[in-house]
């Protein structure tokens, strides 16, 4: 989906930059699904990197690769699919880049996305669906920047194991009262 | 948007413990353990770190350090360090 985006949207924090994922950053990120030390949604198999390039777009809605603003490199991306403007919601997901997982800033890139997609689309909800595997390292976010409505026990098959899956959301009255306020703190400095 | 000095440090060790559900004292106590021994993952520190940048602007932790190998001391070294620039004894 290509969209215009209103001017007052801001797409760069103090750490991160929301840039359109360039065809060739896809690639590398095929090539990093050939490690163990990947996302699970980067895990899914697919013949041909062509064929993981075109689902990257044709699969999600809106999209960003996250730019860290000191070095300019792409270390994760962060995306919006199955989007509903009837429903008004739409399900998010963040992948890292394997050696960024585990730091802090890329988060600011979170606030940016949930912030475009809200503005943008008059969204009511943004719902995300969590391995257990990943979770973790959410998991105290829980009842703060969102909600987690439910657990689909032994659902998921990784790593040839069942793992939970997890589903959370962030309605609009949450991300007004918790998430907005932390935009204007994550902005970058004005020049 | 905070001051760039607070007034009273205390509230570095406040900030914490309402993010970790411990007491200042308890906190003070296990300051050469890391984040994620006292149970914090990424989205915990994502929050220290915008609550002590309330209280200091210009605080931020390193662009590779993680849960893993930051103690509280090494926050405290930053938030120090980046607000009289000299590293504080944290009592």
């Amino acid at each position: 989906m290509t969209a215009r985006i209103p001017p007052s949207v801001p797409l760069t924090s103090r750490h991160t930059r929301l840039r359109p994922p360039p065809v060739s950053f896809l690639h590398h990120i095929y090539e990093r699904t050939r490690c163990d030390d990947v996302p699970v949604l980067w895990n899914a198999d697919y013949e041909t990197p062509e064929r993981f390039v075109r689902s990257m777009y044709a699969d999600n809605d809106a999209q960003f690769a996250i730019e860290d603003v000191r070095s300019g490199r792409l270390v994760g991306l962060i995306s919006a699919y199955e989007l509903d403007l009837h429903h008004g919601t739409a399900y998010v997901t963040l992948a890292l880049l394997p050696g960024y997982r585990l730091r802090v800033w890329p988060l600011e890139a979170t606030i940016l996305f949930a912030n475009y997609l809200f503005v943008r689309f008059n969204l009511r909800k943004l719902c995300g669906r969590s391995v257990q595997r990943d979770f973790v390292q959410l998991r105290s976010g829980a009842d703060h920047f969102f909600d987690l409505e439910g657990v689909l026990h032994d659902h998921a098959m990784i790593d040839g194991e069942t793992q939970d899956l997890y589903l959370a959301a962030v309605d609009r009255e949450r991300w007004l009262r918790v998430g907005k306020p932390l935009l204007d703190r994550i902005r970058a400095p004005a020049v | 948007m905070g001051a760039d000095v607070p007034e009273d440090l205390d509230a570095f060790w406040q900030v914490l413990a309402t993010v970790f559900g411990h007491s200042g004292q308890e906190l003070r106590e296990n300051r050469d353990s890391t984040l994620a021994e006292l149970g914090i993952d990424e989205v915990s520190l994502f929050r220290i770190v915008l609550d002590l940048q309330s209280l200091n602007r210009h605080f931020d932790i390193p662009a590779q350090a993680d849960v893993r190998d930051t103690t509280l001391d090494d926050l405290w070294h930053y938030f120090t360090v980046m607000t009289h620039g000299h590293r504080g004894s944290g009592t």
